[in-house]
Formats: structure tokens, C-alpha cells, sequence
């Protein structure tokens, strides 16, 4: 269905070279009510056996076959209070809210925003950046998108446990809690949002933003599945014109109560907190755009006496070298800690490489095609290697 | 619709400057010219541009200048004979300020070069996907500016990279023979010489209108207003 989409969008694309395409956003009431839309189509030759092993996303989608179509709306109800949200169809799915929140500004005269609701992840840059031409690739950072071997709902009874599920984020199983089959967690999630309150105080040029939270970064949740919240905070500054630095921090509680009851005997204290740290950069000028993203993660497991560590580093560059048209290339590595098992001692799960090149046309204004060649390299698992291709074409208003 | 008309437009121009070469200087030069003015008034101007919805933001944005949408441009589509040789390299102004382009409708002639300064304090980077010009002129910062000349006649239209919300027209002519309305709408074309044209006023969007307009040897002024609904 998604390759039947695409062709039928690029002949759309042709036939739009007679006439212009609408490109501003839905003004309704005045300017009080604004609707912006995306349309996404994104397909690989290979099949989902081949493509998904390192694409597939928390929704077991595949990052490099989707179909999506989301409509976003900011409703002013006065010039200090707003309701945003953004619904979605994935792959033709039921329609969710993947953000619905409240914006206010208490005070007119200070830089300082309160959002509540399901509100944008605080932590890291590329998950609010994922809108509009913002990722200049089609598939995600790893730290955003690959699923490691964790789980919020099973529990690993010893590291052997672990071990036994090294590349196998796509379907992990443990024997404690949860039995159903399902994906393990990305460091960071980019594919839904956390539900609890924000404040960012503070201009464009230094500003600091703190978050209250059900879920954690890796997994988000609408209503609370362990009764502890996340915390989350981070300071960006705009260190000159074209040139921002931001770094992040969170910690909370991501294992559920459904695993927890499954450790016996039950410790009054059990450690079950994901803490995750970030420094992230951004520096364009001229036809240059250039950005990376460094994480340190942890997940603390109740069943093992060592915390499972993982840490991520990317950096994507893009350039134009044409009007309308650009290439980009991303430099992408996600790394776990080791684990003292009886032989050998090795990483909890399988370390990730990946390089990804391609290019974009702009056919019109907000209407962007992307070609794009990804090869992913792993240090474990059934595929060690895989080299895809994928292209995407996004409208968007 | 809308860039088939855009481009019958540039066609049109392009035609007209191309079939007039053959007539000789000294007669437009000698010619008795008179002068058309007027008012254009904008019943339904398209509302201005918003941002998108920044639902992915931690909080909100400065608020942007609103464009002047109203601003219309009032042209001869027949030009006279040899506007061609009246034309003279020229220099404009495309400002960037407070996330708007300033004015919001530019009109010039063939072989104008237009500056784009940056006056605010953030990252621009003007581009045009349009037909007659297809330039991208990079970010750069707040004080610097960086220019495009246009060299075929027709509608340009501007964007900026990174702020959704911004867009400008530039309209090149192959002649002299425009004007473009002030903040009261009102327009003047200057030392049109005698003889019968189609005089057309313009707004963004598919908002156009023509009438016949006739200068005679001892027509001084020619009143023509337009109601662009």
C-alpha cells in the first residue's frame, strides 16, 4: 500500500509542475484556530524481514515503511493560552493523539510557559525536531529508534537472562512479569509522548525548560504504570547566530508494576530508574547544517545487581548544493555496557553502527521527495550487516 | 490555476519586450506621455500567513510582524514601443525584519538587483523554487546581506528557509511601466506615452484585474481605479 501511495504522490508531484500546490496552513476564526498537516510516505524495496531488523520502531512500524498522516492545530484561545495537539494515522492505524496540551503564559511580561497535557519530550533535540523537513535523512537517529533488549513490563532473573537476548530487541522475552510478545525500548523515544507538565523559563537566546512526567524518555506513558514520576530538564543556549547548544537530563522509574510484583521476595526499595544524560549542538551557516547528539543512558534492572548502561553518538551534516536541492549524511553509534557473565564478558546487548547518505528535492516549497541509502553494522544477532535503500516524499502544510 | 496564470503572465512580458525591439529610441523619446493614477482597493485580501503549529516547541514563539497583504502592484500588460531602452541597470531593497519581508510585494525591471539584509537578530535563508528564478541564498546573520539579480521577466515568489510563515512577491518587468500601490492603495505610472494599453492591477493570490486605458496626445493624466475582490 505504501509504494501505491508513493507512486501515486510523485505523479501528484509531476502534475503539480502546471499549478502551485497550497502551501500555508489552515487559518480559521481569525487566525485563532491553525491547522498544519503532514503527509508522509516513506518506502523500501526490501522486504520487512530485511528492513525492519534495524528500523522497526516501538510501534513495531518500520522507520523506513510508513505511511502517515497527522494533522496538527494550535487553537489560541487567548494571546497567552493555547490548545495544541497532533493526531495520527500510522500505516492507516486508528487515529491517535500523539500530542494534546495546554500552553499558557502566566505572565505577559515574563518568558516563562507552562504546558500540561501530552506535552513535547524535554530531554534531547531530534524528537521535536521530527516535524517538517527537520530530519533531513528518512531513517532516525539509533538513540531515537532502535530497540534494545530492555523491557518495562519482564524482568531478565539473572544476567545469563540478558545475555540470551542480545539483538533481539525486536522480541525480547524474560521470565519475570509480562509473557506477551513485544518490542523492547529505545534509549529515547521519538514516536510517543510523555503526559504530565513542562515549564521552560527563559527567551530564545538562554532558556531552561523542567518536566514532570508519568513515563520515562524510553517509554512514555498517558497514564502512570508504576505510580513514581520523571523528572527532566534541559538548558539550551544560543550561543551566537546559527550556533545552539542544549544539554539534557532525566531520571525516573520505568519498570511497571506488573514486573515489579513479579521479583521476589518484593524489596521495599527496589532500583528501577532509567537515568539519561545529553549534550547536543547545532551550527549552520551558509548552505551548511550541521548537528549532533551524545547520550548516557542507564537502566537500573531490580534483578541484577548491575546497572545496564548504553550511550549514543550522532552527527549529521547537510548541504545545499543546488536551490531545492540537498544532500545529507549521518554518522550514527549506539553502544551498551559490558556485563560480568561467567564466559565470556561481554556487552549486554549488540553494539550498532550505522551511516546513512541521501539527498532531497524540493519538487515544491512544502513538498519535499528524499532518497537515501542506509548501512547498518551490528556486533551480534542473526544479521550482522544490511545495507538499505528508501525514499520518501513528504507534504506538508 | 494560479501558476498557469503566473506563468501566461511571464509569457506575455517576455513576448511584449521581444516584439518591440525592431522600433526605433527617438520616437518614444519624442512622443507626448501622459500619466495614470489611481487607487486599488483590496475587498478580500488572503489573510496573512501563520506559523505552523509549533506543537513541537517547549514553549511559545515571539510574535511576528504581519505582512502587508493589500500591497498591489498596477502594471501596462501592452507595454508601449521600446520600453526596452529605457531600462537601466537598478538596485532594491528586499528587508527581512521582525520574521517579515518588507514590503511584502516588490516590482521591478529586468536587470534589477535586489539586496535581501538580514535587520533581525536571528538566522534567515532566503530561497526561490519559482520558474523565472530559482536561487537559495544560504542563512546569515543578523546585519549581513547578500543579493539576486532577476533577468526574466515574471512573478517571483519568496520564502525563507526556516520561518515558515515569511513570503514575498518580486515581479520583474521587461519595462518601466508599473507601479506598485502605497499603504493608502494609491498608485502613479509616470510618462506613459499616447497610445491605447490594458492596464492591470494585481494582488497575490489569483486577484487580477484589467481595463482598457487610452493616453491621447494631450491626455495629461488618466484616472483609473480598481476594486480587487
Amino acid at each position: 500500500m505504501v509504494m501505491a501511495v508513493l507512486a501515486l504522490l510523485m505523479c501528484a508531484a509531476t502534475a503539480a509542475d502546471a499549478q502551485d500546490l497550497p502551501y500555508r496552513p489552515v487559518s480559521l476564526a481569525g487566525g485563532r484556530i491553525v491547522l498544519g498537516t503532514d503527509l508522509i510516505v516513506s518506502a523500501t524495496p526490501q522486504d520487512d524481514g530485511e528492513g525492519a531488523w534495524f528500523n522497526y520502531t516501538d510501534y513495531e512500524h518500520n522507520a523506513l515503511r510508513l505511511l502517515r498522516l497527522g494533522v496538527t492545530a494550535d487553537v489560541r484561545l487567548t494571546d497567552r493560552l493555547s490548545v495544541l495537539t497532533d493526531v495520527r494515522s500510522d500505516n492507516g492505524d486508528a487515529v491517535k493523539a500523539y500530542a494534546l496540551y495546554v500552553r499558557v503564559r502566566p505572565w505577559r511580561d515574563r518568558p516563562i510557559d507552562i504546558q500540561a497535557g501530552r506535552i513535547p519530550q524535554t530531554f534531547g533535540a531530534f524528537s521535536r525536531r521530527d516535524y517538517g523537513a527537520g530530519n533531513p535523512l528518512i531513517g532516525y537517529p539509533l538513540a531515537y529508534q532502535y530497540l534494545t533488549a530492555i523491557r518495562p513490563d519482564a524482568l531478565p532473573s539473572t544476567s545469563d537472562d540478558v545475555i540470551k537476548m542480545r539483538a533481539r530487541g525486536w522480541r525480547p522475552s524474560y521470565p519475570l512479569g509480562s509473557l506477551a510478545v513485544t518490542t523492547g525500548l529505545p534509549l529515547v523515544t521519538t514516536f510517543r509522548w510523555d503526559t504530565g507538565a513542562q515549564v521552560r523559563v527563559g527567551g530564545d537566546g538562554l532558556n531552561a525548560s523542567v518536566a514532570l512526567t508519568n513515563g520515562t524518555v524510553s517509554d512514555p506513558h498517558t497514564r502512570d504504570n508504576n505510580g513514581s514520576k520523571q523528572i527532566a530538564a534541559r538548558v539550551q543556549w544560543q550561543a551566537a547566530t546559527g550556533l545552539t547548544l542544549g544539554a539534557s537530563a532525566a531520571r525516573g522509574a520505568y519498570v511497571a508494576d506488573e514486573a515489579l510484583a513479579a521479583v521476589t521476595p518484593p524489596s521495599g526499595n527496589v532500583r528501577s530508574a532509567q537515568h539519561a544524560m545529553g549534550l547536543d549542538a547545532e551550527y549552520s551557516r551558509g548552505h551548511w547544517l550541521v548537528r549532533g547528539e551524545a547520550i548516557w543512558n542507564q537502566w537500573q534492572v531490580p534483578t541484577l545487581s548491575q546497572n545496564l548502561g548504553a550511550s549514543s553518538l550522532f552527527l549529521e551534516g547537510r548541504y545545499k548544493i543546488l536551490p531545492g536541492l540537498f544532500v545529507a549524511g549521518r554518522f550514527d553509534h549506539l553502544t551498551f555496557s559490558r556485563l560480568a557473565t561467567p564466559v565470556p564478558r561481554s556487552s549486554w546487548d549488540a553494539p550498532v553502527t550505522r551511516i546513512e547518505t541521501g539527498a532531497g528535492y524540493y519538487l515544491r516549497r512544502n513538498l519535499l521527495g528524499k532518497l537515501a541509502y542506509q548501512h547498518n553494522w551490528r556486533d551480534g544477532g542473526q544479521v550482522r550487516s544490511r545495507g538499505l535503500f528508501a525514499a520518501q516524499l513528504h507534504f506538508w502544510l | 490555476m494560479l501558476g498557469s496564470r503566473r506563468w501566461t503572465l511571464g509569457l506575455r512580458l517576455w513576448a511584449l519586450g521581444f516584439g518591440l525591439l525592431a522600433l526605433s529610441a527617438g520616437t518614444l523619446a519624442q512622443a507626448p506621455s501622459g500619466l495614470i493614477r489611481g487607487r486599488v482597493e483590496v475587498r478580500r485580501a488572503n489573510p496573512p500567513v501563520e506559523r505552523r503549529p509549533s506543537v513541537g516547541d517547549l514553549g511559545m514563539h515571539t510574535a511576528h510582524e504581519a505582512a502587508d497583504q493589500r500591497r498591489s502592484v498596477v502594471y501596462l500588460e501592452s507595454a508601449p514601443a521600446l520600453a526596452f531602452p529605457d531600462i537601466e541597470p537598478q538596485r532594491a531593497t528586499l528587508d527581512q525584519r521582525n520574521e517579515t519581508f518588507v514590503p511584502h510585494v516588490l516590482a521591478v525591471t529586468v536587470g534589477t538587483t535586489v539586496d535581501f539584509p538580514n535587520s533581525d537578530r536571528v538566522y534567515h535563508n532566503v530561497f526561490s523554487l519559482s520558474g523565472t528564478k530559482r536561487f537559495d541564498l544560504g542563512r546569515y546573520a543578523a546585519g549581513r546581506s547578500r543579493s539576486v539579480r532577476f533577468d526574466r521577466p515574471g512573478i517571483v515568489r519568496v520564502f525563507c528557509e526556516i520561518h515558515s510563515h515569511m513570503s514575498a512577491f518580486v515581479l520583474v518587468f521587461n519595462h518601466r511601466y508599473f507601479a506598485a500601490t502605497g499603504a493608502d492603495g494609491r498608485y502613479q505610472i509616470n510618462r506613459v506615452p499616447a497610445g491605447r494599453y490594458t492596464l492591470v492591477a494585481w494582488n497575490e493570490g489569483s486577484i487580477r484585474e484589467s481595463r482598457a486605458v487610452v493616453i491621447g496626445e494631450d491626455t495629461a493624466v488618466v484616472e483609473a481605479d480598481f476594486t480587487l475582490r
